[in-house]
This record gives structure tokens, sequence and C-alpha cells, in this order.
């Protein structure tokens, strides 16, 4: 049975040739079966043996980044093809390599190129807009020459000093700053030079791009006119320390005009040179993005071989690697099929050894599922992985969990919206698994689609039940009860009470065929009705729930070979849970079909029937003295106070089995062995005997090697296990009343919600009543979804997951394993594409 | 004159509707995006289902829809209450077809402009 038991796992040596060793080790993981152990846990990350490679797959993982990153900035689309390439040869590792660097290389030189081209192409830009403005300022220097030798004349004192300084000794420098640096410039000049500089200042109106941010930044030319060297050098330090460009401007306006023109062609040749490398750089991005996906695959691939061939063992010869690995046992052919596939493919004659090896460890769980039965197996996963070969919840899980969820969820109406949600996306699984969306809800709704998918659909069965459509209910069959009242009554009554006896005529007389009858609907006692029902059912599949969680128990005692347990354990466990819970829902069946309205004596009538929960109460305290109310009797049938007494006796009196069954037993057991050992060393000595007196007092006839080997850790453990079933038995069965519970706040809440939005648009009798019912519906649709459908949705489902895990499960499962994770490419690209 | 003004005014009206709903057929750009236009054809759809049901229910008197009706809180004539009765019963299946109508027309515009969103994204 596949998912009855976890599969047999056993630990295996490989003993590899080293040429073959990484051809199998890919073959393996193509495969995924195999779970390999870490044979070298002492050694440091940098001292494996494969460290080298995988230092060069770091740096070719690491090419293959800047690549990406370069090819997303261009805004390329990267084409990803879906499709699984091989993990390389070794020999292939390297050409990819060369292939990566010539990549990286070529990129980087277009890079840094277009930055230097971009540079030079500002420096040309900024002195043609130099040579534009300063045009002007020249102009204006030249009519303060013209002042200045007017004045001279007239300042006889200074006529020697003038006449050294020249006219045109008033130098000057141009140049380009920011626009946001141009008034603190500005100040700064007139303060160190004592207002002895002339600056003038133009914008530039075009925006320059800046060759290292790429942003856009607007900037103005400045001359500045001053006379002397040492106004000079200071001129230079203040402009270099605001950052301001200085460029050479001839004097004249010939030159000036001449070098414009040298300037223009310049500009022209270099935006021609930028196209070009632009256009290289797009070709080169374009041509790698077509293999980036597949590169990355590959080298993830590579990586992974590598990280398991540092796991592996060196043999003393050096000449093969040694490998421990957990492998089913079933999948011991296909594993020896694709070593031999890789020994061919490498081109070794040497064929790979695979040997079995006894060992006490225990194995890890692993749980062959498909993509159906996977969901329902990471629920049970999640709470604890099964121990190894116990008895796997998750094969059960399938139909009781939709079915519980269902009796919480029991509304037609929203059920097919649940189903019909789930259904598109089981279709469409394909597309929508391509589609590798990242958002967490979606990925974990994706993956219990298939659980959706029954829930749904067993909500529907479970609406129809309970006779619930969207909190309407439907009259399928013809409702079994009819009004046979008079049109006086009708007038002058409030309210009638239909009672189904044959003499009064409300009821045919036969049930309605299936779910609950659509007049509840309508009646003022519902939800006493149903809460009756409710509760009742409720009990009875908790208390089914949990003796058939009981009853797995036995199969693993059988196989763990405790079968003494199922004396000791089992049966006070069984008999517990039935004398007493059981006992509470054989009462509520008899109560259901002994009484009934009409009976013509009156004990049975309905108002006689004695209340179940005051019957148990005192059945527990022994207190059998209540007076029964007029015409009643107390009890159900003859001779129930005789079999309730006894039954309760037993029931106590199995406890101390429970709790002392198992540490006698155990106590036996070890005398016993000690007697055994005693009389081997009495007999004398025999081959193989010293072995047989290691063996014996190891193995207390248990498997898995993790039994307390003392009677007081016994007697604890057992003691802890009785309280835990005793009063877990009473508890869990009360808290399987959340199935009556949350089906009432469902119904509720849909019924008010119908009351309250979607009657509104109802009550208008006029046309415009259909225009406002058009709105009105939307809202009700949208509150529909988003309250009932998915927040009781989620509130039911983690209900219906804790009765499993805590109700369910604490009868019988372990849950003290770890999960078989083998080496499998599938889930290292899985994973890996997340944490990019 | 009134009966001469309301004529020109219900005209100029139904100009104004015609030359909007041309305009907005003939709009290239869809004015509601991919997730809109879906969650509305999705409504559109379970609106009309429903509100037809709905109808068909209210229009053969089902005791279920009952609490739904608009009656007054006490009858003294018992023809009086029946006529109410099927009265509303009659009207508010009319009232469910009317809002299916308007929902078939959304979802007429709902599909139109998702086919137009799906048709935007082929174009690069």
């Amino acid at each position: 049975m596949p998912l009855f038991r976890s599969e047999e796992m056993t630990l295996c040596q490989l003993f590899l040739q080293s040429e073959a060793a990484y051809a199998c080790v890919a073959e393996l993981g193509e495969l995924g079966l195999a779970q390999f152990r870490d044979l070298n846990p002492d050694v440091s990350a940098f001292q494996r043996k494969f460290v080298n490679e995988v230092r060069r797959c770091d740096e070719m993982e690491r090419k293959l980044r800047y690549l990406e990153k370069e090819i997303k900035r261009d805004d390329i689309p990267i084409l990803d093809t879906g499709e699984n390439p091989e993990a390389p040869q070794p020999r292939e590792m390297i050409d990819l390599e060369a292939a990566f660097e010539k990549l990286e290389n070529e990129l980087r030189e277009v890079n840094q190129n277009s930055e230097a081209l971009k540079k030079n192409f500002l420096e040309l830009t900024e002195l043609k807009h130099i040579l534009r403005k300063t045009q002007t300022f020249f102009d204006e220097r030249e009519s303060l020459m013209e002042t200045e030798s007017m004045t001279r004349a007239l300042i006889p004192e200074d006529v020697t000093s003038r006449q050294v300084v020249a006219p045109h000794n008033l130098g000057f420098v141009a140049g380009v700053i920011l626009r946001e640096r141009l008034p603190a410039f500005e100040r700064m000049l007139w303060r160190a030079c004592r207002g002895n500089v002339f600056l003038r200042q133009a914008e530039i109106d075009a925006a320059l791009e800046d060759p290292v941010t790429g942003d856009q930044v607007y900037k103005s030319v400045f001359i500045i006119f001053f006379q002397g060297d040492q106004l000079k050098t200071r001129v230079k330090k203040i402009c270099e320390g605001f950052r301001a460009t200085l460029y050479p401007c001839p004097e004249t306006p010939a030159e000036r005009r001449e070098m414009a023109i040298g300037v223009m062609t310049r500009i022209e040749d270099l935006n021609t040179v930028l196209g070009q490398t632009q256009d290289h750089r797009h070709r080169v991005l374009v041509a790698a993005a077509k293999n980036i996906k597949n590169w990355f695959v590959k080298v993830r691939k590579i990586k992974s071989i590598y990280h398991t061939l540092n796991l592996f063992n060196l043999d003393v010869t050096q000449k093969c690697l040694i490998a421990e690995c957990w492998i089913p046992v079933t999948d011991m052919e296909t594993i020896q099929m694709s070593l031999r596939r890789g020994t061919e493919r490498s081109g070794s004659s040497v064929p790979p050894i695979l040997n079995r090896m006894m060992t006490r460890e225990v194995p890890p769980t692993y749980n062959r599922t498909n993509k159906f039965t996977a969901g329902f197996q990471n629920l049970v996963d999640a709470y604890g992985v099964a121990t190894y070969r116990e008895v796997n919840p998750a094969s059960f899980t399938i139909v009781s969990f939709p079915f519980l969820f269902s009796m919480m969820f029991g509304d037609a109406g929203h059920g097919l919206l649940m189903t019909l949600f789930a259904l598109w996306m089981v279709i469409k699984e394909k597309p929508l698994a391509a589609k590798k969306i990242q958002s967490e809800i979606w990925v974990i709704c994706f993956a219990g689609r298939y659980i959706m998918l029954l829930m749904g659909v067993f909500s529907i069965y479970a609406g129809f039940i309970y006779n619930d459509v969207f909190s309407k209910g439907v009259n399928i069959f013809g409702s079994g009860y009819k009004v046979n009242l008079t049109d006086e009554e009708l007038k002058h009554h409030h309210s009638a009470m239909l009672v189904p006896d044959e003499a009064n005529g409300h009821y045919r007389q036969t049930p309605y065929p299936f779910g609950v009858d659509p007049i509840w609907m309508m009646a003022e006692n519902k939800i006493p009705y149903l809460n009756a029902y409710k509760m009742k059912i409720s009990i009875i599949f908790g208390v089914v729930h949990m003796g058939f969680g009981v009853i797995l128990g036995i199969w693993n005692h059988r196989y763990f070979g405790r079968s003494m347990n199922i004396l000791v354990e089992f049966i006070p466990q069984i008999i517990f849970l039935v004398f007493l819970f059981g006992y509470l829902c054989i009462l509520m069946f008899i109560k259901w079909t002994k009484y009934y309205a009409g009976a013509e004596d009156q004990t049975l009538t309905p108002g006689c029937a004695p209340s179940i929960l005051i019957t148990f109460i005192g059945m527990v305290l022994f207190k059998y003295d209540t007076v029964p109310l007029d015409g009643c009797d107390n009890y159900m049938y003859p001779g129930q106070v005789t079999l309730q007494k006894v039954m309760i006796i037993v029931a106590v009196l199995v406890v101390p089995i429970l709790l002392f069954g198992k540490p006698i037993l155990f106590k036996i057991e070890m005398n016993k062995s000690k007697n055994h050992a005693a009389l081997h060393n009495q007999n004398g000595t025999a081959e193989g005997e010293d072995v047989e007196v290691a063996g014996v007092p190891q193995t207390d006839g248990h498997e898995g090697g993790d039994e307390p080997h003392e009677f007081s850790d016994v007697m604890i453990h057992q003691a802890i296990h009785t309280i835990e079933y005793v009063l877990g038995s009473v508890s869990h069965t009360a808290s399987y009343l959340r199935l009556w519970a949350l089906s009432l706040a469902h119904s509720q809440l849909s019924e008010v919600l119908w009351l309250m939005v979607l009657r509104k648009g109802l009550m208008f009798q006029d046309w415009y009543g259909g225009v406002l019912l058009y709105f009105i519906f939307a809202a009700w649709a949208a509150l529909t979804v988003s309250i009932l459908v998915l927040m009781e949705g989620l509130s039911a489902f983690l209900h219906t997951l804790r009765l499993h895990w805590v109700e369910f499960q604490s009868k019988f499962y372990a849950g003290a394993g770890y999960l078989f994770v083998p080496f499998s490419f599938e889930n290292i690209m899985e994973v890996q594409p997340g944490e990019e | 004159m009134t009966i001469g003004i309301t004529p020109s005014l219900t005209s100029s009206y139904t100009d104004c509707l015609l030359i909007c709903l041309s305009v907005l057929l003939q709009e290239k750009m869809p004015f509601c995006g991919p997730k809109c236009s879906l969650c509305c054809t999705i409504v559109s759809i379970w609106g009309i289902v429903q509100l037809v049901l709905m109808g068909v229910f209210f229009y053969t008197h089902s005791v279920a829809l009952a609490e739904d009706l608009t009656l007054k809180e006490h009858y003294d004539d018992l023809n009086e209450f029946y006529k109410d009765v099927n009265a509303s019963y009659e009207q508010n299946a009319y009232n469910c077809w009317i809002a299916a109508f308007i929902y078939l027309v959304t979802l007429c515009v709902s599909v139109h402009q998702f086919w137009l969103n799906n048709r935007v994204s082929y174009q690069v």
C-alpha cells in the first residue's frame, strides 16, 4: 500500500571511480532518489577536495549575475523556455568559463569606453557653449577697456604705475559650473579677491548628461576677468574648490570661431562613435539574453554536483570515492541503472559498486507522493514528520480532512464558489505553474488546489445535507410538512406549532428524503432544532475519528514488534473510549429512534426524552435518584442502570492496566534477559557467544533504538501517556463540538448577510428596485466572498487541521522522524529562484 | 407647455447617450485595467446566473423566499393578503430580472475591456 507507511529505506555504500564520479552523481541528481550523508563533517569548507571547482562555479555565477544586471539595465527581455539542460561534463565547464570570461571582459570594455566617450562628449559640449556665450562677455570687455583708457588721462598721480600696466593685461578664465553652485561661487570670489575680479555668467539652456551617474544636470557658463598673477592663482584655486571645469578660450574672435567649428565636427564624430558603441553593447547583450537562463541552470547543477562530491570520502588508494546514501529499497534497480548510465557516459570501465549496509541508525521518512497526495502529506508533515515506518495518517486525511471541513462550512453556494475556483486552478495548473508567480499567498493557495477542490465538493454535499444554499433552503423533493390550519386559525394566531403527529395532519408521515426538511428554514425554532442535531453528530463523528486513531495504533504495535502492547495499551484505550463515549453515541441513537410525536405511550413522546448529558453525568457520578417528570421515565431501556454501573466500573478499572501494564511487562522482560545472560555465562563459551551475550542486553525486543532502558523512564513515560489519554479523551470529545459551533456561526453569518444586505435590495417595489438590486448584489457578492468564503473558509480549515493534529494524531502518531531530502536537481532549481 | 418641452428634452438626452456610447465603443484605450475587468466579468456572470434563478424562484412563488417579500405588518382580509403576496412575488421577480439584464450589459462591457486589455499587451 503506497501511502500507508513510509517507504523502506536502506543505507548504501557507493564506490565510484574518480573519473566516473561526476557523471554518476549527475545521473543521481536527475533521478532525485538518494540522500547523501556528509562523510567529512569535521572538515571545513575550505579544506574539501573539490573546493577549487566550487570556487570556479561561484566565479561563473558572479559573471552571470553581472551579465543579468546589464541585461536588465537595458530592458532586454530574458527568454525563459523552461527547458532543463543536462549537467554539463567537466570539460564543458572550461568552455563555459571561457565564454563567460569573454563576455564579461567585452562588456566591461564597452562600458569603460562609453564612459570615457561620454566624458569627452560632455567636455566638448561645454566648450561649445562657452564659445557661444563668451562672445557677449568680450564685447563688454572691449567697452570696459575703452573707458579705462579714457579715465587714465584724468588721473595724473598714478600715471607711472598705470603706464607699466598694459591694457590687455586683463586676464580671464572661462569655465562651466553647476547652476546651484553659482551664487556661492560668486560670493566666495568677491570675498577672496576683495572685489577685484569681475564675473559674468550665462545659463546653458540644454541639460547635460553627467557621464558617471547618467543624470541630467543644468550648468552655467562663467567668465572671470582679473588683473595680475596672484589673482589668477586665487581664482583658479576657487574654481577647483567649486569643481568648475575651466576651458582654454582664445582671445580673438577669429580664433574663437575656428575653435567652434572644430568643436562641432568633433562632437558629431563622437556622437557617431557613441551610437555605434551602444549598438554593439546592445547586440552583445541580446545574444547573451537568449542563453542566460540555460547557463544559470547549468552552473547551478555543476555547483551542486561538486558540493555533493565534497561530501564523499576519498579511498586509501586515491582511486575511488566512497559515498554513503539513504535510498528507498524498491528503487535499488533504478539507481543501479542510472549509475551504469553515468559510468558509460564518462567512459570509465569500472562499474560502480552499490552495497547495502546494516545500521542501527533511524532512516529518514520517505513518502512517495504524487501531485494529488503531496498536499495532504504536507499538512501532516507540518506538525511532525512520521517516525520511520509508522502508519502515515496522510492517506486517511485525504477523506477525513475535507469531510470535517465540510461539516463546519456546510453551505452549498459557498462550496460551489470554492469548487469553481479550485477547479480553475487544477485545470490550468500547467500554465499557472509556468508563470512562477512569487506572491507567497498565491504559492500556498496553488499548492493546496487539490485540497481546496475536495473541500469544495464535500461542502456542496454538506450544504445539501444541511439544506443551506447562501442561507436559503431548497425544496427539491417536497417538504414532509404541510400546513393543516383553517383560515380562521391563520387570521387570529401570530404563530402556529406544527406537531408532526398523525392526528394533527401537519406531517405527511414520510420524512424528507435527503437532508434537512426545507420547512425548518422558515421555522422560529430552527436554531434549537439544528443545534441538537449538529451537536450530536459532532460528538458521533468525533468519537468515530478518535476510535479510528486508536485502532490505527494496532498496526504500529504489530509492525514494531510490540504485540504485547496491543493487550496492555490498545485494549484498555479502546474499552475506555467505547464504554464511555461510544456509549454516549449509542444513547444518542436510541434517543433519536425511540421517541416520536404522537406516540400513544406518554413515556415515548418527545417531551419525555431524557437529556443525554444529564444521563451521562449521572452515570459517572453514580447518581440515579433524580425524580422524573410527570408520566415520564428517566431511562431509555430496561437494565440501563446496571449496564451503566458495570460500564463505568470497567472503564475505571482499565485505567490502572493502562498505567502499569507496560512497565510491568518491561520489568519482566528485563529480568528474563538478565537470567538469560546469567545462564549463558554459566554454560561456558562458544563461538559467536560473545556476540550473543553482548547483543542480548541491548535489544529489548524493540527496534528503533530510542526506547528508554530504565524502569523509571518507562514508568514515567507510561504515566504521562495514561493521564494524557484519559483526560484527553474527555477534552477531545468536547473539542469536536467545534464542528457544531463553526457550522452555526457560518449559517448565521450568511443569514445575516442576506437579511441585512440583499433583502434591502428586494424591498423596493418599483422598477428602480431592479437598478438598486444591481448595486446591492455586487456588495453582497463582495462580502460573501471576502467574509464567508475566505475568512470562514480559512477559519474552518484551521480548526479541521487542529482536530487532525491534536485530537486524531495524539491517539497513535509519534511523529519523531526526519524527512528524506534527496539530492535532486528539481528541488535545487525550485529553491534557488526564490532566493534570488 | 411642459408637454412641448419634455419630448425635446428626452430627445437631447438620448442624443447625449448615443454620443457617449459611440465614443465608448470606439475607445481604443481601456478605462478598466486587466484585474478590474476580470473581476467585473466574474461578478457579472455570477450576478446573471444567481439573479435569473432568483427571479424564477420568485415568479414560481417559492416558499423559501417568502420572508423576502414586502408585506404590511397586519392584514384583516385574507384576499388582500394573497393579492399583496402575489404582487410582491411578481415585482421581486421582475426586479431580479432587471438587475440580471443590467449585469448582462456590464458583462458585455467588461468582456470588451478585458479583450482590449489583452490586445494592448500584445502590441509592444
